[in-house]
């Protein structure tokens, strides 16, 4: 049985909410985010918002890369990897 | 993996530019208005950027392409953005904001006074609401809608011509009630050939120091109207004892027929003069006309006047000046953007 991550589960919830190409289809947490065309860079600009907020990040102009944006497992990663610098 | 910007050298990399351009905007010919568009422009050769990840893969590129502006009374280079192309798989928005701040670079060593970009949908305005830039004006679009017959059969779905006829037969007589009251006094006549000095001394004639407008010398209008090599336009003139008042530039596709620019002095009786002779000369084979006007600029009371009516938003155009600069300042006052479609068009 698949276990699911709280913090992928809020950002597919955040995702499936405000972007309709992702409800459309069966959205997986591996699935490609950018190339897929379910984000645009004013999708992208929603989601960093939306992380910045839900999260108490930063996230700076330089990390806004696909590597950090391209599928909801590595935003997930990303995220963790911010919060655990927070002390 | 890193990614980063370089400067494209036209001379060596136009291939790889053209690539790029080719797999992420491929409505364009590419190829066929390379040599004009970066190289021919009198105004001076384009600069472009690549955005790269790692040592040799090019994932995106944007160019700027000089403009030379009347900024208040003061004849400027400005530059506009454009061919602005990220692969789909980098649309992450950090290339963007890279390619973007890129284009700021020569206003900043002070070869530019200020570079411009006219996104065409809020999807555009994503890299600047990033850098906290609000638009600078708004582009419209206007139409005066001179047949139905096209709506008459795609949205009534009717085989009879009496609906189209009635209502051509409307539309008629609101133009002919309309021409009655606004009458235009100038001569009208179509312009073929070359652009003359005449319209570089109508240029340098018209400047308010509270208005932004391209510079329309014959140099640059031979450039962008009879070499363009994608797309031919018509001109027409307006004159008055022979002088040349004011002009416009038509674009004419099977329907629909655009103002491209009208640009004069006596602006009121030049737009009724102008406006008049295009209906007149496309009435009865063309659906509409439409023209893109910025918000604020004096053409529209003309325009609105001619039953043009407002159909939609077109684009915004945001603008980067040196800050405390002298254009930064200008533009803070909050000048008139007396712009066309010319304008925004790379």
């Amino acid at each position: 049985m698949a276990t699911v991550c709280p913090m992928n589960e809020r950002i597919r919830s955040f995702v499936l909410d405000k972007f309709p190409l992702a409800r459309k289809r069966n959205l997986k947490d591996s699935d490609e985010l950018l190339e897929s065309g379910i984000l645009d860079s004013l999708g992208v600009l929603d989601l960093v918002s939306y992380v910045e907020q839900e999260f108490l990040i930063g996230v700076a102009d330089d990390e806004l890369l696909p590597e950090n944006f391209q599928t909801i497992d590595r935003i997930a990663a990303f995220v963790e990897s911010k919060t655990k610098h927070i002390i | 993996m890193t990614i980063f910007v370089r400067p494209v050298d036209h001379g060596s990399e136009s291939q790889e530019l053209l690539s790029i351009l080719h797999a992420n905007l491929p409505a364009l010919p590419h190829e066929r208005r390379f040599d004009w568009l970066y190289r021919n422009n009198p105004d001076g050769p384009a600069w472009s950027w690549f955005v790269c990840e790692g040592p040799g893969r090019v994932v995106g590129t944007t160019s700027l392409f000089p403009r030379s502006m009347w900024v208040g009374d003061k004849p400027k280079m400005c530059g506009q953005v454009g061919d602005f192309a990220i692969a789909s798989s980098h649309r992450s928005l950090g290339p963007a904001l890279l390619l973007q701040r890129a284009t700021f670079w020569p206003v900043d060593q002070g070869a530019l006074a200020f570079c411009y970009d006219c996104p065409p949908h809020p999807a555009g305005m994503s890299t600047f609401h990033r850098l906290g830039m609000r638009p600078n004006c708004r582009i419209d679009r206007y139409a005066l809608p001179m047949r139905v017959d096209r709506i008459a059969l795609e949205k009534l779905r009717v085989a009879s011509a009496f609906p189209a006829a009635a209502g051509n037969l409307v539309l008629w007589l609101g133009r002919r009630w309309t021409s009655r009251r606004m009458a235009g006094s100038l001569e009208v006549s179509e312009h073929v050939g070359p652009f003359g000095e005449e319209f570089s001394h109508l240029d340098a004639v018209i400047k308010k120091p509270d208005v932004i407008r391209a510079r329309r010398s014959a140099a640059v209008l031979n450039w962008r109207y009879r070499e363009d090599p994608l797309q031919q336009y018509e001109v027409l003139t307006a004159r008055s004892k022979g002088e040349l008042k004011a002009f416009a530039v038509l674009r004419v596709t099977s329907e629909v027929v655009t103002i491209v620019d009208l640009f004069g002095t006596e602006l009121h009786e030049a737009t009724i003069s102008l406006i008049s002779a295009i209906v007149e000369r496309f009435e009865r084979t063309h659906q509409t006309v439409e023209a893109f006007l910025a918000t604020g600029c004096e053409s529209i009371g003309h325009f609105l006047k001619m039953s043009f009516r407002l159909r939609s938003e077109a684009a915004h155009v945001v603008a980067y000046a040196k800050p405390q600069g002298e254009t930064s300042l200008f533009l803070q006052g909050r000048p008139i953007w007396a712009w066309n479609q010319v304008e925004t068009r790379v």
